[in-house]
């Protein structure tokens, strides 16, 4: 079974961004300051848990970020890693995006039964790419997953469907986009595979660039929600506090 | 040449939560259409999809656009996928003549549905979509869109010219919807096109009891601080004795402590209630972002140079398992 895994990077949210916001500016902020989201190591460990059910199975994960952010992926012993520069992609314009990403995929020798990747694809989407990407590939999508198994008759896929959970039992190949669960906690690499990848190199994949669909205007920093009265500190011991509390939360329910 | 009239179409898929969200999405496509064409009354046309079970639609709604279209199809479920929404939805929006570049803004609920089915119609008509958006605009026939971006703490400024234009908005403050001098008729069309093939699917038991988070009254929501799933226990009884919806920060969701449909924030639902607590939230924008800002926010959290505590309008600086303990003992049984 070959699994393809895309993985886009966020800007490690345990750094502020620049003070002076610009697409330049934010671009030099992430390749500083580069880490796997939330959603990309869902989808990365979903790509190893089949491997655990399946040891032939063949990882292929291409990342968009810095060499070093393809090292730390290379370092869970894939089958191979590719690497696009996200400077050159506009990411915050699907179609656009969806298309560098199918150049490269093109040139990948190997049609993949599963392609997994986050349900938002880095840091300026928020879940249309894995749309676009499907309908280019022309695979069905199951948005939301938590889980997936191979199994003879295909795959069974555990997902957040409208009414609560739900399995589905779809055919391959088939995208998925991944959503976080804690029982999909991205594991540790092994230290050897995580030493051997510190000697790779990823250069980048070449992409044709054209002009965005949808255009690039300004960024800024996102402003703090305005309240029209100064937070009411309660004060005073915690019984006290749990008092002055109580009559809040008291009132709140008298009030319909 | 004249401009095309501009056509500002609210797509809605029939779920249960949308009903509580009727008057802010009609109400912010109002303010939509009166940006755009300002000497002239806003136009807004309804489709919604009609699952069996499905409320009626509101008079108040009714009296607000210039027409409400319910489709109905026998193989409709309120728990359809995506998919088969985005295919009801394109064959209802050619009946009314949208085809690719025409001059249209289609608004879809707010949420990773509407973003998705937005990304599904967009592809189909060859338009934009922009996603999940916080204002929308129209200039120079193109529109102007504001997105979070980078966990929710910039805001990046597009604009899209390929029409037509899909787009998830997120009603931020807005006025109540206004009734139309002359509002249009109630139609309903029964659909009886080829929907796409049903992957066979199994519901599960999701354990999960507690209200609905959407069109909840209050809710009571932990984040990180919480650190380990006991608070979240003091938390469910909290929201139990309140008679409220139980939620959680995308933290608390990569914990486990709260399953994913009940995690609040840009990449989760969107509440509104008329309160919402929130333990052990630090207030990231990302959250926040999942909170309507007029909800009153109650903050408790130990650190009093938490980020929230600059947007509740009551605050208690306490160690939760010190304050939650004591206000369960205080707080009448509910009345549910």
């Amino acid at each position: 079974m070959n699994v393809l895994v895309l993985l886009a990077g966020i800007a490690d949210t345990k750094w502020p961004l620049p003070g002076d916001l610009s697409a330049a500016s934010l671009n030099a902020h992430r390749a500083g300051h580069e880490a796997l989201g939330p959603f990309d190591e869902a989808a990365l460990e979903l790509a190893l848990k089949l491997r655990d059910a399946a040891p032939d199975t063949r990882i292929t994960a291409l990342v968009v970020g810095e060499e070093s952010l393809a090292r730390k992926v290379a370092g869970y012993r894939l089958d191979q890693t590719l690497r696009l520069d996200a400077a050159g992609l506009a990411s915050w314009s699907p179609a656009d995006c969806c298309g560098a990403l199918c150049q490269t995929l093109r040139s990948h020798d190997r049609a993949p039964d599963i392609v997994l990747l986050g349900r938002e694809f880095g840091d300026l989407d928020d879940g249309s790419i894995p749309v676009y990407l499907a309908q280019a590939l022309a695979l069905p999508h199951f948005s939301l997953t938590l889980s997936v198994q191979s199994v003879p008759s295909g795959l069974h896929i555990l997902r957040q469907g409208p009414g609560g959970p739900e399995r589905v039992e779809a055919a391959a190949p088939a995208l998925l986009s991944v959503t976080n669960d804690a029982n999909n906690r991205l594991r540790q690499p092994l230290l050897k595979n995580v030493m051997a990848s510190k000697k790779m190199n990823f250069p980048p994949c070449p992409i044709q660039a054209t002009a965005p669909a949808i255009e690039w205007l300004s960024v800024q920093a996102a402003a703090a929600p305005t309240r029209a009265a100064a937070c009411r500190m309660l004060q005073g011991t915690p019984d006290e506090q749990a008092r002055d509390l109580a009559e809040v939360l008291v009132a709140l329910g008298d009030a319909k | 040449m004249n401009t095309p009239t501009l056509r500002i179409i609210l797509a809605l898929t029939g779920a249960a939560d949308e009903a509580s969200q009727y008057d802010a999405l009609i109400g912010a496509a109002q303010a939509l259409g009166s940006q755009a064409q300002p000497h002239a009354a806003p136009q807004i046309e309804v489709l919604r999809l009609l699952p069996g079970g499905a409320a009626p639609a509101p008079e108040s709604a009714l009296q607000a656009v210039s027409m409400w279209c319910d489709i109905t199809h026998d193989a409709l479920t309120p728990d359809a996928p995506a998919p088969v929404n985005a295919a009801l939805l394109q064959q209802a929006l050619r009946q009314t003549e949208i085809e690719e570049g025409s001059r249209a803004i289609v608004l879809l609920p707010p949420g990773p549905v509407g973003v998705e089915i937005a990304a599904l119609l967009a592809g189909h008509f060859s338009g934009s979509t922009l996603g999940r958006c916080q204002t929308l605009a129209v200039q120079d026939d193109a529109v102007l869109a504001e997105k979070p971006a980078f966990g929710g703490r910039a805001v990046v400024r597009m604009r899209a010219g390929r029409w037509p234009c899909f787009a998830a908005l997120r009603p931020g403050q807005t006025n109540a919807p206004l009734p139309l001098p002359a509002p249009g008729a109630l139609r309903r069309i029964a659909s009886d096109d080829t929907l796409p093939p049903a992957w066979p699917t199994q519901a599960l038991a999701s354990g999960d009891a507690q209200r609905a988070l959407i069109g909840a009254r209050i809710v009571v929501s932990g984040g990180r601080g919480m650190r380990s799933p006991e608070g979240f226990t003091l938390l469910e009884a909290l929201a139990q004795r309140l008679d409220a919806a139980l939620g959680g920060s995308l933290p608390a969701v990569d914990a486990g402590w709260v399953p994913v449909a009940r995690q609040v924030g840009q990449s989760g639902k969107f509440v509104a209630p008329r309160s919402y607590i929130a333990v052990g939230i630090s207030g990231t924008p990302q959250h926040l972002a999942g909170v309507s800002t007029e909800t009153s926010i109650i903050a408790v959290n130990n650190d009093p140079q938490a980020p929230i505590f600059q947007v509740a309008e009551v605050g208690v600086v306490a160690d939760w398992q010190e304050l939650l303990p004591r206000l369960l003992e205080r707080l009448p049984a509910s009345r549910g």
